[in-house]
Parts: C-alpha cells; structure tokens; sequence
C-alpha cells in the first residue's frame, strides 16, 4: 500500500500524532482551543505556546464526559494539527489511525466517519479504542520478561487506562475487549486538577480561574501515598520536620513565566526549561518512575527539601504556593472517591470487580498482567499503590503483576505504531480498514461492522 | 480561522447537518431499546465502594477525629474547632460543598 499511515490518539487533552513509517518518537498537540483574558487573544492547540500570560485561560474543550461532542472545536484543532505544517500529511494519501473512547456512541461515531472521509478526504481510516492500540505492544516487557515466541501479542490482560475524563478498565481477551467487565470511574485528571484549584482557593490563594496554572501545580507536585496515615501526620509537623511540605513559586508572567518547587533541584529546571505546554519530557518523567519506584517514599523524590535555602524567608518578589496534604490527598480520589462524595469504588476495588465479572478460567492470567496507562499514571507511587493495594483484596491464589511503561502517556500510541507497521498485524490492519471509496459507496454501517468485527 | 488557506480539505464541502450536544444525543441514546445486560457507555460505571469512606478535616484537610453536631463540619483539633466556630452559614456550606456534603436546597 502507498498510503502512509497517520497515527493519531486523539485524548481529550493532549493529541498524541506521529506517521507509522518514521522513526522519531510521538508528538503532542493540546486538543483545545483556549483564550487569554490578558493578551486578548484565542490560542488553537499549540498555539497556545506563544502565549505569555497564562493567567485567567479559559478552556473550550472538545471533549465532554469523555465523549467528543463540540465539532466545532475539535475542527479546528484538527484543521490546525493537519494543515500542512504540522503534520506534512496529504489526506487522499494517508491512512488514518484514530482513537475514540471505548463503546462509543454511535452517533458520535457516525461524525467521526462523516469529519475524516467527507471533510478531509483520508484515504483509509481505522478508529479503535486508546487501550485497544496499547493491547498491541509488547505487554510481556513491562514485567521484565520477553515475548513467547512465535506470538503477536499476549492473550489477556487489564488495561487501566487513566486519562483526563475518566478511567477505564478495561480486561482484554484474545485482543478482543471483554465487555462484561468494562468499569469506569468518573475520575480523571480533569477533576484532580479542579479538586486541587478548590482546595488551594480555599486554604491559600484563590486560583478558582487559574486551570492553567494549577495543573502546572498538580504535575509538579502531586504524587500517590504508599503509607497514607502516616504521610498524613508528618504534615501536622512544624515546617522543619515536614518532608512532604512543599513551597511552589508562583509565576507572575513578567520576569517569571514558569512556576517552580522551592528546593527541589530538578523541579527547578524543569520549571525553568520553559518548555511548551502539553509538551513533556520523556527523560524526566522516566526518571521520576524510576526513582519513585525504587524510593520508598514517593514524596522525597525531589531531593532534600529541608536545606536551609528552603525554609528561608520568601523572598518579597515571589509569590509561594504552600503545598502540604495536598500534595497526596488529591491523588488519593482515584484510588477512595469516596473522599469527595463519589459513590464508587476505587482503581483496585474496580479492577477485582472488573476481573471477578469474567469468566474464571482467565481471572488468574488477568490479575498476572495489569497495565497502567494514561496521563494519570505518570504520578509517582502510582504503580506501587496499584500493586499493594491489588494485592491485599485480590484473591490469594492469583499472583498479582502490575506493569507501567517508562511513558504511559504514549503507551497507546506505540502500540498502534506495532501495529501499523509490524508484518505479524499486516493483515488485521488490512481487515480493519475502511477506504474513503467503500465508505461513499456503503456508508458508516461498513465502518461500524468492519471495527467492531475485525478486532 | 476561516481566511486560512486550506488545501487539505475540499473546498465544495460543507457540514450538512449540525452535530448534536451532549445532551440531545444521551436522549436520543437512551430512548433506543438496548437488551438488559448489553454494556453501553452509561452502565459500566464501578461500583460503590465497599470500603467506609475516610474522614478528614475540611479546614486543614488532617484527619478528623471530631464532627461538629451543629455545622457537620468534620475537624482535627480543638484549634480548628475555634475557627469553624464562628463561620458564618454561607462559608460552612462552601466547606462541605468541597466533598459534596453541602445542602442543596431547591
């Protein structure tokens, strides 16, 4: 086939794009549309990175509740991302590779057939699932093991996949999604990040129009208690003894553009990088895993904070955040909802129920491969709290693996790319396409039975 | 947006119908006939938890110890206990709004 083959996971926060044939990693694209009160200006996706004032930011999402339902907006992003110089993609030559949530809705699906083939004109398209794509990798590695040979991929595994909207869980079964056991809970980064603005505005500044800002916070700052209670009392101790206290320097968008944790020798760079919104860096957040999976406590993974340079007299000119609990107890909703109100249960509470719902004879193989994905498994601890806590309620006979890629962020992504390019999936890629010829001729019923069928 | 030459997209095209909002299309969804037990997007919400909701300090986000009989505020300590004291009515609300507590009167 000549078409080359887009990949685009299309999070309700950030895009994740890349073409199948080359080698360079994923690029990322803010899939909103924000305004600035400040500068007066509308900034589409990446625009947004020649933004100088980040206060006040107002949002328009294309996402809804996890669905995409504002066109609008989601048009002209995606005219942005495909214009030419974003991506260099000629659409009646490029296949496309899209994301959508898990069971989607059919008229949300129908746009979606309606938007790729009539508006922009793509060659071919496929869309699946984000955990679906990331089914495709090679889920073995993430244990420390390799690949049975002579095997595309593994049988059965859970995929956690903790995005912006919401986290599913998803178990999967001969590549095919077990829908009896798909749960969600209606916790996502969105509401992290929203939980985080009320209480800072309750407790310290009042940041209740500070989106922007406060999830700069929440990355910089939050991570996932291992020991709960006890974190929970070293934040009753004066500011000398409180490792987990943190003072995060507040930009004020005239000498200071980035936001910065006081102390913290690499959340200072970080901060000071002055890298583009919705951008990241793969070496720092490997590194964070790495080190907050060998640590025993996520919460001193910013080195020493202590020193003397800490605990000094701000300085007039800075504004400081004070981050104490916060700094765990936001992270926590995702694992008791209950905290804030939520009647649900929690990841590892999700899972058991989400596995103990198939059929028995997998349950054991299910709970030996469990994955993290998404934006909200970059936290640090995340992973080791999955794995306690699974670990105490799940049933003992089972062992309990628990696997995170050094970047769940685009795990999706590289799992798609396999499968794109690798000769073992050839022909199930084939299988799932659908061409802009065959579609003209039959219509999104075609697109809807070849997705669902050829998984 | 619109000035912008496009010359990916063909021009004679135009968006036949408008698209839905979110709550026109969970209706119309909703009011299809689904077999029970078939999984959409609306019923594969997890479960209520099994475990007893933890309690914190609404002011200092602690754990509290002490519910206050008159607010239902939760608090850590007889220091916190001193400032929700004399919160006016408007403010304990808010408070208890932070975890869903609050009282919605409609």
């Amino acid at each position: 086939m000549a078409a080359r083959t887009l990949i685009v996971d299309n999070g309700a926060a950030t895009i994740k794009f890349g073409f199948a044939d080359e080698d360079t990693p994923y690029k990322t694209f803010a899939n909103n549309i924000t305004r600035s009160k400040a500068e007066r200006k509308t900034f589409v996706g990446d625009q947004l990175e020649t933004c100088k004032d980040f206060s006040g930011l107002y949002y328009r999402l294309p996402f809804e509740k996890g669905l995409l339902t504002s066109w609008d907006v989601e048009k002209q992003v995606w005219d942005r991302l495909f214009n030419g110089k974003i991506v260099p993609c000629e659409p009646s030559a490029t296949t496309l590779l899209i994301s959508e949530p898990i069971l989607n809705l059919p008229n949300i699906a129908t746009t979606y057939d309606q938007l790729v083939f009539e508006e922009y004109g793509f060659h071919s398209y496929t869309r699946m699932s984000a955990p679906q794509m990331a089914m495709y990798n090679e889920i073995p590695r993430l244990y420390g093991q390799k690949m049975t040979s002579g095997k595309k991929r593994v049988d059965c595994a859970v995929i956690v996949d903790s995005g912006y909207s919401f986290t599913h869980i998803i178990p999967f079964w001969k590549g095919k999604p077990i829908l009896v056991g798909i749960r969600r809970i209606n916790v996502g980064g969105k509401l992290l990040t929203n939980h985080l603005k009320e209480i800072i505005s309750f407790r310290y500044w009042n940041m209740m129009d500070e989106t922007y800002l406060v999830n700069e916070v929440k990355e910089a700052c939050c991570y996932v208690s291992n020991k709960f209670w006890d974190e929970l009392d070293i934040c009753k101790k004066s500011p000398r003894a409180n490792k987990i206290l943190q003072h995060y320097v507040l930009p004020d968008y005239s000498s200071q553009q980035r936001g910065y944790v006081k102390g913290g020798s690499k959340s200072k760079q970080r901060g000071k990088k002055g890298k583009g919104p919705g951008k990241m860096d793969l070496d720092d957040i490997e590194a964070e895993i790495n080190e907050a999976d060998s640590e025993d406590e996520a919460y001193s993974d910013q080195g020493d904070n202590d020193s003397d340079e800490d605990m000094s007299e701000p300085n007039e000119d800075e504004q400081v955040l004070t981050m104490n609990n916060e700094r765990f107890t936001v992270p926590e909703i995702l694992f008791n909802p209950s905290d804030i109100g939520m009647d649900q249960a929690g990841i590892p509470e999700a899972i058991v129920d989400a596995i103990s719902s198939c059929d028995e004879e997998i349950q054991g193989m299910l709970y030996a491969n469990v994955v993290l994905i998404g934006g909200n498994a970059r936290l640090p601890g995340f992973r080791k709290r999955v794995t306690n806590d699974l670990r105490e309620i799940a049933p003992s006979e089972y062992d309990v693996r628990v696997g995170i890629d050094k970047d769940p962020f685009g795990y999706a992504w590289k799992g798609a790319k396999r499968l794109a390019t690798m000769d073992e999936f050839a022909s199930e890629f084939k299988n799932r396409l659908v061409t802009r010829a065959e579609y003209m001729e039959t219509g999104s019923a075609l697109c809807e039975s070849r997705f669902r069928s050829a998984v | 947006m619109a000035h912008i030459h496009k010359p990916f997209k063909r021009p004679g095209w135009h968006a036949s119908k408008k698209t839905k909002n979110l709550k026109q299309i969970i209706t119309a969804d909703k009011a299809k006939e689904w077999k029970t037990n078939t999984p959409t997007y609306w019923n594969i919400e997890a479960l209520p938890s099994m475990t007893p909701q933890k309690k914190y300090c609404d002011i200092t986000g602690l754990e509290a110890r002490y519910t206050d009989p008159k607010t239902r505020l939760r608090y850590h300590s007889t220091e916190v206990y001193q400032l929700i004291k004399n919160q006016p009515i408007g403010v304990v609300q808010q408070y208890l709004g932070l975890r869903n507590a609050a009282v919605v009167l409609k």
